[in-house]
């Protein structure tokens, strides 16, 4: 029942696939994919924004102050909605969109916040001395040379361009 | 024969020295993700206290025209734009990377970029007075028109993917409303975040749009580097005459919008360079290639995002009136040394001004200089290996966006806006008309409730200016320009069916 | 290879001038100041600080964070920075001043921080009237009565004013033309909640005028919108008003100082025309309460001395600073009369 759907990558001259439901086999004539259109995650994430502003938007007392935020609400909430109605009579479909890779960078996204989270403990150059090792292991690379090289040399630049030369204030955390 | 010996000043060995310090340190740092030559002048600041008023302007000059080149380099190689101007770059010099023409893409934008200079520092040096006396007649209506330009900039870049294009511009309308209401003085749509309190900041966030998304995306599609294969680097940086004369108009034309902009107050490099490329690619016999490599694009940008470093020390010299952030810090610089902006800068201080322009000048030299010369050794940055490059980057824009408040918060909305970046691109929702609109949709809504403000004491003072009619027939103009083909077509229609 | 080390060359230089670079003075180029400033051979000392008892003997034995909630390049950051400089330079100091700049929230997430901090010295922060208004209109906890005033830098009298070409010669004129037209005569200021939205109100309270305000994002717009005649007044600094004064675009009306100010002195005061009304922005450095008053004392003569200083007054020359030197008792009285001032005005008219 599953039949693969094929994207042709122009950039990178390669085909990444996703797996798409048909409804029935006969479908295959009209090469019409039926699967969760994508484009609505657009439109789920832009109804919550200009909800949550727009229910924000009457705390304001300022009634000026008020209006313009609320004509941008409803300017938003109106084309997507009408974004909607296209995606329903099937004007936007998933074809010009990817989402192949999304788990990698998702996975990628929750290490990238540890190092963030790690940086308000113990500091910048220690959280980057053990991220930057950290991030090249999970992205495949495995020469060793290549990893303490690039760990030691990359902190030692910031530390010396950045801390000691332009003295800037560096990230700090309540370890150091 | 005055102002020559002034340029002689340039030449002494410690002029020179910092004219070179502050040049490498300007690139270095526009190169960096997050950081601009507004950082690398901050922390100039005080060093350059005890250095002899020349001294210290140059260097610091020199700084704010390397500084606004530097983030050209990474937007073309490797699709991180330094800031938020130089995202425009990626649009035409990324394209160009990938198919192989990297050095020349490189090239196209040192010189461009080499070219606005030099035109915003001639403004500055031969009709600085003159031009400077633009700003006064800039009130809060004028100022609001000016800004719309910016807007429609935006409704014409949308042109093909309207829909989605203008839903990405009310969603950074909305985030530009975030923060404190400057009429009110009441703070708006903070939902509790004590650090949102007076602005959703914009470099973190622009830097998560467009940098870190870049990461995510190289991520997802996995690839090994940035450009695969030898012949990547094909070509070389140096441009026939038949490729500089085809970018010759769009980088004069960039130049002079950049100088100008640069001038007027609200407008910053930003909207210079949207403007600067929206017109090349309306006006083109081929707009369709814009956005595919296509080198008009970048020359244009480039050249515009140069021009403004001149153009907005002209106020700033002549009045007193910075005309954009860099040169407010400008401003601190020349009050320590105890040079107060005015006719007293270039008349008895003249020396020190004069010395300043003519730095900007020689500064504009390096950028060839760093561009041409040092190419082949920034083109190697897309054959690291993205296992290296990625975290690098990563390390990098997290300091970045650290470094525009000094507070911790700013470098997790990195990561939130850098995973929106991520989708919004995978989903097909065009990301410069976003940046557009949060940078300007604070400016305009303000501009406007203030003039509305005004008018209340008298409507027909505030809007029946010369230049605000002025700027209604420009703004008209810009609206229906990209649409003309479309409106002459609808006419066509109706004479043949007549 | 060679751009490398080209590269390189230039590292290597700016590492070495940048462990030289604070030393150097202004050799062989003369000051672009009218008046004569001994740049070279201030032997004279005047510097005559003792370490007062109980104060430990080690002090500083790291360095003194001051925490400074707004951006780099203003006046009374560049003022700072100058007379850390000069207090480390004599006391012989290891460690001097670092400047902590923590922008957020106009000053809150600062000041918040600054408040919690353990009161052990070493950590001090930027105090100025402004504080003390946010303060008192959020209910937080930064208010006068829960600090330790070290040290005052200057004191910015307010000033309104209106273009050159304008009708209004005095500051009567301008309040009568309001009193007329309420609501028809605009006036600029950069915060409608800060000391000048508040000394507008003020002043409309004492003669019964209404004015129009309008607020802008900084001083420099309030006075080029002033300039260019699409505003009719201004009420700001008059620290913020050298510029466009020497360029003779504006001209002030009258300070909000109790005596005329130094800078201006044909200006009269506020209360000289009939309204007594007091707009004045000082601008202090202070330490969370409970720190130790040796400390503080010692602190406080450093500061004093500091900006006494033939060699720091020479740097600062030409930045028009309002110059408003006290002590850490001067300092506390001062601030705790502005306190009272603000809390009486509050339970009044709250402005927020």
């Amino acid at each position: 029942m599953y039949e693969l759907c094929r994207l042709h990558e122009t950039i990178t001259q390669s085909y990444t696939y996703y797996p798409c439901v048909l409804k029935k086999r006969g479908d295959l004539a009209l090469k019409k994919e039926k699967g969760f259109n994508y484009n609505l995650l657009s439109c789920i994430f832009m109804y919550v924004m200009s909800g949550a502003f727009l229910i924000s938007s009457f705390t304001i007392e300022d009634r000026a102050s008020r209006t313009f935020p609320q004509v941008i609400c409803a300017l938003c909430i109106f084309l997507t909605t009408l974004f909607l109605i296209q995606i329903i009579r099937g004007k936007y479909t998933n074809t010009d969109i990817n989402l192949s890779g999304t788990g990698r960078a998702i996975m990628m996204a929750g290490i990238i916040l540890l190092y963030i989270l790690g940086i308000n403990f113990t500091g910048y150059y220690i959280a980057s001395f053990i991220f930057l090792p950290a991030a090249m292991l999970v992205l495949g690379q495995r020469n060793w040379k290549v990893i303490v090289g690039v760990d030691v040399g990359v902190v030692l630049f910031i530390y010396l361009f950045f801390g000691m030369l332009l003295s800037m204030q560096m990230p700090e955390g309540i370890l150091f | 024969m005055n102002i020559l010996s002034y340029f002689a000043q340039l030449f002494t060995l410690q002029n020179l020295m910092w004219l070179c310090i502050g040049a490498t340190i300007g690139v270095v740092l526009g190169a960096l993700p997050g950081m601009s030559a507004d950082t690398g002048i901050g922390i100039f600041l005080p060093l350059t206290f005890s250095l002899p008023p020349t001294t210290a302007l140059i260097c610091l000059g020199a700084i704010y025209v390397t500084g606004s080149y530097g983030g050209n380099i990474t937007a073309v190689l490797v699709n991180t734009p330094g800031t938020s101007d130089s995202l425009f770059m990626t649009l035409d010099g990324y394209p160009m990377t990938l198919k192989g023409e990297g050095l020349k893409a490189i090239g196209v934008t040192t010189i461009s970029a080499f070219a606005g200079g030099m035109v915003g520092c001639l403004a500055l040096l031969f009709i600085a007075p003159q031009l400077a006396k633009l700003a006064f007649y800039f009130g809060a209506w004028e100022l609001f028109l000016t800004v719309m330009m910016g807007i429609i900039i935006i409704i014409s870049l949308v042109k093909e993917r309207a829909l989605k294009g203008l839903m990405s511009a009310t969603l950074g309308f909305l985030c530009s409303l975030v923060g404190l209401d400057g009429l009110t003085g009441f703070s708006r749509f903070n939902f509790g975040i004590m650090a949102i309190y007076d602005e959703l900041p914009l470099l973190p966030v622009v830097l998560g749009m467009f940098a870190f998304s870049q990461v995510f995306v190289l991520i997802a599609e996995n690839r090994k580097s940035i450009v695969i294969g030898e012949e990547s680097m094909k070509g070389s940086v140096w441009l026939s005459p038949k490729e500089l004369k085809n970018i010759l108009f769009e980088t004069l034309r960039g130049s002079v919008i950049g100088t100008l902009i640069g001038i007027v107050p609200a407008a910053g490099t930003t909207v210079a360079a949207g403007m600067s490329y929206n017109l090349a690619r309306s006006s083109d016999k081929d707009p369709e290639s814009f956005g595919k490599g296509n080198p008009k694009g970048l020359a244009s940008v480039s050249a515009a995002n140069n021009g403004v470093v001149g153009g907005s020390l002209v106020p700033l010299l002549t009045l007193g009136i910075p005309g954009n952030g860099t040169s407010a810090l400008f401003m601190a610089a020349l009050l320590i040394h105890g040079l107060a902006p005015g006719t007293q800068l270039f008349t008895t201080n003249a020396k020190y001004v004069y010395g300043l322009i003519f730095g900007l000048i020689l500064a504009n030299v390096f950028i060839l200089l760093f561009g041409l010369y040092g190419a082949r050794f920034y083109a190697k940055i897309t054959k690291v290996p993205s296992s290296v490059l990625i975290p690098v980057i990563t390390a990098l824009c997290v300091l970045g966006a650290f470094s525009f408040r000094y507070l911790a918060f700013d470098m997790l909305l990195v990561l939130i806006f850098g995973v929106i970046g991520y989708f919004m691109d995978r989903l097909g929702i065009p990301l410069a008309p976003f940046v557009l609109a949060f940078v300007l949709g604070k400016s305009a809504e303000i501009d406007l409730r203030r003039a509305l403000i005004l008018m209340q004491g008298d409507v027909a003072s505030v809007v029946l200016t010369p230049l605000s009619i002025l700027l209604i027939i420009i703004d008209v103009a810009l609206l229906i320009w990209p649409f003309w083909d479309n409106i002459k077509a609808l006419f066509k229609k109706k004479e043949v069916k007549a | 290879m060679k751009k490398l080390a080209a590269l390189l060359l230039a590292a290597a230089m700016v590492l070495s001038l940048a462990a030289c670079g604070t030393s150097n003075k202004n050799a062989g180029e003369e000051s672009p100041a009218p008046s004569a400033s001994p740049a070279a051979g201030t032997a004279e000392s005047t510097w005559n600080v003792t370490r007062p008892e109980g104060l430990p003997a080690d002090f500083p034995s790291k360095e003194i964070t001051y925490i400074y909630p707004f951006g780099v390049g203003s006046m009374q950051d560049i003022y700072f920075r100058i007379l850390a400089e000069k207090i480390k330079e004599k006391e012989g100091w290891k460690y001097g001043f670092v400047v902590k700049q923590q922008e957020g929230a106009s000053g809150d997430i600062g000041w918040t921080n600054f408040i919690k901090s353990k009161p052990d010295g070493y950590t001090i922060g930027f105090a100025p009237t402004a504080q003390q208004i946010t303060a008192i209109a959020y209910g937080k906890n930064y208010t006068a009565d829960n600090m330790a005033y070290i040290f005052n830098m200057m004191s910015d009298p307010g000033a309104v004013g209106v273009s050159s070409k304008s009708q209004y010669a005095t500051l009567q004129d301008l309040m009568n033309a309001a009193k007329e037209n309420p609501g028809k005569i605009t006036i600029g200021v950069t915060s409608v909640t800060g000391s000048e939205g508040l000394a507008v109100l003020q002043l409309e309270e004492a003669s019964g005028a209404k004015f129009k305000v309008v607020p802008y994002d900084g001083e420099t717009e309030v006075l080029t919108a002033v300039a260019g005649g699409h505003c009719d007044a201004y009420c700001l600094n008059v620290g913020d008003l050298a510029t466009f004064l020497s360029e003779g675009s504006i001209k002030i009306l009258a300070v909000g100082s109790e005596e005329r100010s130094e800078l201006v002195p044909d200006v009269p005061t506020y209360k000289e025309c009939g309204y007594d009304v007091i707009q004045v922005n000082s601008r202090a450095i202070a330490a969370p309460a409970g720190t130790d008053e040796a400390i503080i004392k010692y602190l406080s003569d450093c500061f004093v001395a500091a900006a006494n200083d033939p060699d720091v007054k020479a740097q600062c020359a030409d930045m028009t600073i309002p110059y408003d030197t006290k002590d850490y008792k001067e300092t506390t009285e001062m601030f705790m009369g502005y306190f009272k001032t603000y809390k009486d005005l509050w339970e009044k008219e709250p402005w927020a």
